[in-house]
């Protein structure tokens, strides 16, 4: 299957960038309160990964997930991952940085 | 099968209502104070949002006589650096997060390896249903109800419970919502600290991104857009301030704008066509933490509040939080309760100690 999603340049940087310093990454798609449709930047295997989460594709090297419901819901045949300034206010880690990441359609 | 347990709690005086609520957005946005470990006697640290770090501190300021020293602990900081080091921390016995799911997820899943019990709540897409019958009459409940669907717009990033989906009977929504719209009109907009602001600055730059991205999105996919849907200009000191006109779309609920919670002053309206399917379209989403019904049929209300699968329904009210009502989520909106005694109990152990004062031994073996 195709990967559903892509990124910027920017983005593309960001990731290099973060995988130089924590080592190997994961994305995940979050939903809900607060920073909730960010996605969260993770150690690869920080988040447990389950049988009810979709594998959207891989971007340099880093898979990005969502869950599956939350997939169907959301109804985005594709994503596009950008990053802005200002910090990510969750756990992700390019919040270090003072950028976060966002997902656009 | 889960079993619905319910709790009746009558309102309380609406201005203290309002102060706690306050109040309550204040310590949630800053570390869910209302769900402190400290009101079951434990030592607590909070770690606030960190586009939030003030108020908490301030809040600390006015207790600090109050509490013993170390009672109370708060970190500020990123939550990639203090978030994780904290949550799985072997000193921890319990956690509470308040934010979005996957870090919920993230933070059960600490509290799994370390074998602690853990409540989250993880945020809603609230719907607010307006029966034909809150118009039968020309009189201050309507004026109510009225007010209950523009309560929306009191959300600057973080109202969890924001009432964002406006479910309106058919047959009333074009009278009673140009009496919404007239209102809406009418709240000012202005700096954070005057008195007379009714509506201040959304919390940080990203989230007023994410407000204008919805927009947008809302726009493409076909939304009406009612009333606002830009970034409020005041001018003076306030020109470039983070303030959003408060937005009304009309849609339906399969659009994004329905279905993903954009934490802002943006309400995604809709009609139904008799109760089966307010019913239908209130619970077609991944939430369920907030939810608003108003009729003057007590008998309706009552149904509606037992099939709406959320953890709070308002009654002919919204956005009240006094501290003896239990709140928190169904589905994806998280596991457990806030406020209530049923808080208290997320922070206790229940031990048995089971004590004999007969000397004698059973007789066996």
């Amino acid at each position: 299957m195709a990967d559903r999603i892509v990124a910027t340049d920017a983005a593309l940087e960001a990731i290099e960038r973060l995988t130089a310093k924590h080592g190997r990454l994961m994305l995940f798609q979050s939903g809900g309160c607060c920073d909730g449709s960010s996605p969260l930047c993770l150690p690869d295997g920080e988040l447990l990964i389950g049988p009810n989460d979709t594998l959207l594709g891989e971007l340099g090297g880093m898979p990005v997930y969502i869950d599956a419901e939350q997939d169907e819901r959301w109804n985005r045949p594709r994503f596009v991952l950008d990053v802005a300034p200002g910090p990510a206010s969750g756990f992700s880690l390019e919040g270090l940085d003072g950028i976060h990441f966002l997902t656009r359609s | 099968m889960a079993r619905n347990r319910s709790i009746m709690v009558s309102t309380v005086d609406r201005r203290i209502a309002l102060m706690r609520h306050h109040r309550c957005i204040a310590a949630r946005r800053d570390g869910s104070l209302r769900n402190c470990a400290a009101h079951a006697g434990n030592c607590t640290v909070l770690k606030p949002a960190s586009p939030t770090p003030w108020s908490i501190l301030r809040f600390a300021e006015l207790i600090q006589d109050v509490l013993p020293a170390g009672v109370i602990n708060i970190v500020n900081g990123p939550g990639a650096e203090i978030g994780r080091a904290l949550a799985t921390n072997k000193r921890i016995a319990k956690i509470s997060f308040t934010g979005e799911t996957a870090t919920g997820r993230l933070i059960m899943q600490y509290a799994a390896q370390n074998i602690i019990p853990s409540t989250t709540e993880l945020g809603g897409k609230s719907p607010n249903i307006f029966f034909a019958d809150v118009m039968a009459h020309d009189d201050s409940f309507l004026d109510k109800a009225v007010e209950g669907l523009v309560l929306y717009a009191f959300n600057k990033g973080e109202v969890c419970t924001c009432p964002s989906r406006a479910l309106i009977h058919e047959s009333i929504y074009d009278e009673f919502m140009e009496r919404c719209l007239q209102r809406i009109g009418e709240i000012r907009q202005g700096h954070p600290l005057d008195p007379s602001t009714m509506l201040g600055a959304q919390v940080s730059t990203s989230q007023m991104e994410k407000i204008q991205s919805y927009c947008q999105i809302g726009m493409e996919e076909g939304a009406e857009l009612l009333i606002g849907g830009h970034r409020s200009e005041l001018g003076g000191e306030l020109n470039g301030g983070n303030y959003f006109q408060p937005t009304v779309f009309k849609g339906h609920n399969k659009m994004r704008i329905f279905q993903e919670e954009i934490f802002g002053p943006v309400l995604a309206v809709t009609t139904f066509a008799d109760d089966a399917e307010a019913l239908e379209i209130a619970n077609d989403t991944l939430y369920g933490l907030g939810a608003g019904v108003w009729t003057r049929d007590a008998t309706r209300a009552y149904r509606m509040g037992r099939a709406i699968k959320a953890g709070r329904v308002w009654t002919n009210c919204y956005h009240q939080y006094p501290a003896h009502a239990a709140f928190g989520g169904y589905k994806a909106s998280g596991v457990g309760r806030e406020n209530h005694q049923m808080m208290l109990e997320h922070y206790s152990q229940t031990k048995c100690l089971l004590v004999s004062y007969d000397p004698e031994p059973l007789g066996f073996f």
